[in-house]
């Protein structure tokens, strides 16, 4: 006989995690088995292996599978594209995300780092990718991750998924704690741990009179009535920025390259990573491009850049049907001509322009009472994949403005807004002399 | 919008896009296309390929379903007298997908046209090569390409400065002029971005690669007969103009042609696979 403590898991599950967001993670141990086998079961036959790979052998090698999580056609040109991890970037670039094969730069001026969270944040999306599909996807997976950087803690850096309010959070962590098998709770539920009872039923035995029971059907009428997420329902996440993605992603999801090295290693390093990884979408990500930190000082000469980047635009381009590249760089430390080859190599570029110290002020009186509405800069647009491409005009200044928060990096229309104590202040001014004028006017009658 | 005129494009006094003069035995020239961020020159490219293949620029001022029948019954009517003349498209930014399916999408036939993609694997196959034996190799595939080119097409060749780490002097003695001296018309398209935009360095000093590429350009304009520049409106995005086409007579003369450059400015509007002309 054993003893156990009373808090103590007798059976897990499953150890790993999964995005809060996968259904899996809220399955109870009783029917989680059977679903989880019977998922695969139906998605994976020996018959279905066999054709794989005979697939495979027959085709081109380099195809997605189609119901790859992270990849959606685009509404504007019916294009594959893929989350980039911030949804309203997803809106502004035109595609509900970056087409396949298609190369985004953002740029940022002044000392800021707005552009890290874009650039985390498209990281993180590319792991959650890989492991929505289920506990043995991070060996096999669907989508890798390759970082040009020296950082060699990048992976530990990424943002977790968003997991709601510290409500919800709680919530969540004591009906996770309930519907794990333990001495305690086996004890609390009595005969009916062969039978397990739904956690929000059990929960909420006296709240159905109020209602209260009925919110998760309220959220899933909520999601069905979004058809985008009822559609693709994994397809784009919200991410913590003050959280860490655990695990951390692993050297089967992740592969970063030194940009140190000369030129055709790099490329051949880029190169192998698209022949190791097959049929899974490669996120490419140049994270502080041309940094003075991380890259040697010819590269500031176009004879060294040029070919740097025009060799991984050529990779990109090879690879077209499962390579996405997005790349950040701060603008101020580049001459304009640099840039502007920068830009000219890349499909579409957007650049961030914090406010100055005033604008902010302003704004911060303005929105005295709602901190949330506090923009932090703003938003334009140089190019947008594939539109641009064909000849669209697509240069938008001023017109966006972006505010990051701790689950979100939005961008909204940009309006400046009215200060009403300046309003207040006009009126009073213009008020003043009318009453003056009407006194005299008063005057001169009599 | 709807109801301004639509306008054809003329480049040339007889009321043509490309004159059959240019064509003409030992005959040489030179056209410069140069764009500028938010503007795009797929298709002013198209235009000259379709004026070449069917004898005028279908997809302009057309929807794309009536441009694509009208080329269907060009092609099947033909004049067969015509003589057909080959397109070749050389690229350093796009690879050759990209032109086979804006091509395709006009109805062009593929034997009409040759594609030469120096994106992909450029760097992997030439870097630290010495830079005038790969200027040679490239001028030799341009020109064994297609025996009967009437028309090549250089995009962005001034990025060959930068990859193969050469002046623009070396670049206009080593590959623009003995392609130029071999085909009959050789359009060079440029992004002139940073020519037009010195920003904050024009009062200090300029650095050497922003001179060679303007170099580049400037020497590309004089041994043009034509130069057409496609840039955005001044004014910003507006909804139903892209931006401006301005045609202008290049620094080498056309006095030995029959034909003049129309000096003309149109506005454009592009949208999806169609392109539009007004006068401005």
């Amino acid at each position: 006989m054993s003893f156990r403590k009373r808090g103590e898991v007798l059976r897990t599950p499953d150890a790993r995690r999964f995005p809060i967001n996968s259904t899996a993670s809220q399955r109870l141990p009783g029917n989680s088995n059977v679903s989880q086998l019977a998922g695969r079961m139906g998605n994976v036959s020996i018959q279905d292996v066999s054709n794989v790979r005979t697939a495979t052998a027959n085709a081109k090698a380099s195809q997605l599978d189609a119901r790859h999580p992270g990849v959606r056609p685009s509404p504007a040109t019916s294009q594959p594209s893929t989350a980039t991890g911030c949804q309203d970037l997803d809106k502004v670039l035109g595609h509900m995300g970056l087409p396949l094969g298609q190369s985004l730069l953002v740029e940022e001026q002044s000392a800021t780092d707005f552009s890290s969270v874009l650039v985390k944040t498209f990281a993180a999306q590319g792991i959650i990718h890989n492991r929505t599909e289920g506990s043995n996807s991070v060996g096999k997976g669907n989508t890798h991750l390759v970082v040009l950087t020296i950082n060699p803690f990048f992976a530990k850096e990424l943002p977790g998924v968003y997991q709601g309010s510290k409500k919800d959070v709680k919530r969540s962590k004591v009906s996770n704690a309930e519907s794990e098998v333990t001495v305690q709770n086996m004890l609390g539920s009595g005969t009916t741990v062969g039978k397990p009872i739904p956690a929000p039923a059990k929960d909420l035995k006296i709240a159905w009179r109020y209602g209260l029971n009925d919110g998760d059907q309220n959220k899933t009428l909520a999601k069905s009535s979004d058809t985008d997420l009822a559609t693709y329902p994994n397809y784009s996440h919200t991410f913590d920025i003050t959280s860490r993605l655990v695990p951390a992603p692993t050297s089967a999801e992740l592969t970063l390259i030194s940009p140190i090295q000369p030129l055709p290693a790099i490329l051949a390093q880029l190169q192998a990573v698209f022949r190791k990884h097959q049929n899974k979408l490669v996120r490419i990500l140049l994270p502080n491009l041309l940094h003075p930190v991380a890259y040697p000082p010819k590269y500031s000469k176009l004879s060294e850049l040029v070919p740097f980047l025009h060799g991984i635009r050529s990779v990109v381009k090879q690879n077209a049907d499962r390579a996405v590249l997005l790349a950040s760089i701060s603008s101020d430390l580049h001459s304009h001509s640099v840039l502007t080859m920068i830009e000219y190599l890349f499909d579409s570029a957007i650049n961030l322009e914090p406010f100055p110290q005033e604008m902010a002020q302003y704004l911060e009186r303005v929105y005295k009472s709602q901190p949330n509405k506090i923009q932090h800069g703003l938003l334009h647009v140089l190019k947008l994949p594939l539109l641009s491409e064909r000849g669209e005009m697509h240069v938008q200044r001023s017109d966006y403005a972006f505010k990051n928060g701790k689950k979100k990096f939005e961008i909204e229309p940009w309006g400046i807004p009215v200060d009403d104590s300046e309003v207040q202040d006009s009126k009073n001014t213009a008020e003043t002399p009318e009453v003056h004028s009407h006194q005299t006017n008063v005057n001169l009658d009599f | 919008m709807a109801s301004v005129q639509k306008q054809e494009l003329t480049l040339f006094s007889d009321h043509s896009v490309l004159a059959e003069s240019l064509f003409e035995k030992d005959v040489h020239q030179i056209i410069l296309i140069t764009h500028k961020l938010g503007t795009s020159p797929i298709w002013l490219v198209n235009a000259l390929v379709e004026t070449l293949v069917f004898g005028a620029p279908l997809t302009l001022n057309e929807s794309h379903s009536g441009a694509v029948n009208r080329a269907r019954t060009r092609t099947t009517s033909q004049d067969t007298n015509r003589i057909r003349k080959a397109v070749t498209i050389a690229s350093w930014i796009h690879n050759d997908e990209f032109y086979h399916s804006a091509f395709g999408k006009l109805k062009i036939d593929p034997s009409n046209y040759s594609i030469n993609d120096y994106l992909t694997d450029f760097v992997l196959k030439n870097h630290g090569k010495p830079a005038s034996k790969v200027l040679k190799s490239i001028v030799q595939e341009l020109l064994s390409a297609q025996s009967q080119t009437g028309l090549l097409v250089l995009e962005q060749p001034e990025l060959l400065m930068h990859l193969l780490n050469i002046s623009s002097d070396e670049l206009h003695l080593d590959f623009i002029n003995p392609l130029a001296r071999a085909v009959p018309l050789l359009v060079v398209v440029s992004y002139t971005e940073s020519y037009d935009n010195p920003g904050t360095e024009a009062a200090e000093q300029v650095p050497r690669d922003t001179v060679e590429q303007i170099r580049f350009h400037t020497g590309c304009f004089f041994k043009s007969i034509a130069v057409l520049g496609i840039k955005p409106l001044a004014t910003g995005r507006a909804k139903d103009i892209t931006g401006i086409l301005t045609i202008c007579r290049g620094g080498a003369t056309t006095s030995h042609l029959p034909v003049d450059v129309v000096e003309n400015e149109y506005l454009f509007h592009t949208q999806k696979d169609t392109t539009k002309l007004f006068y401005r």
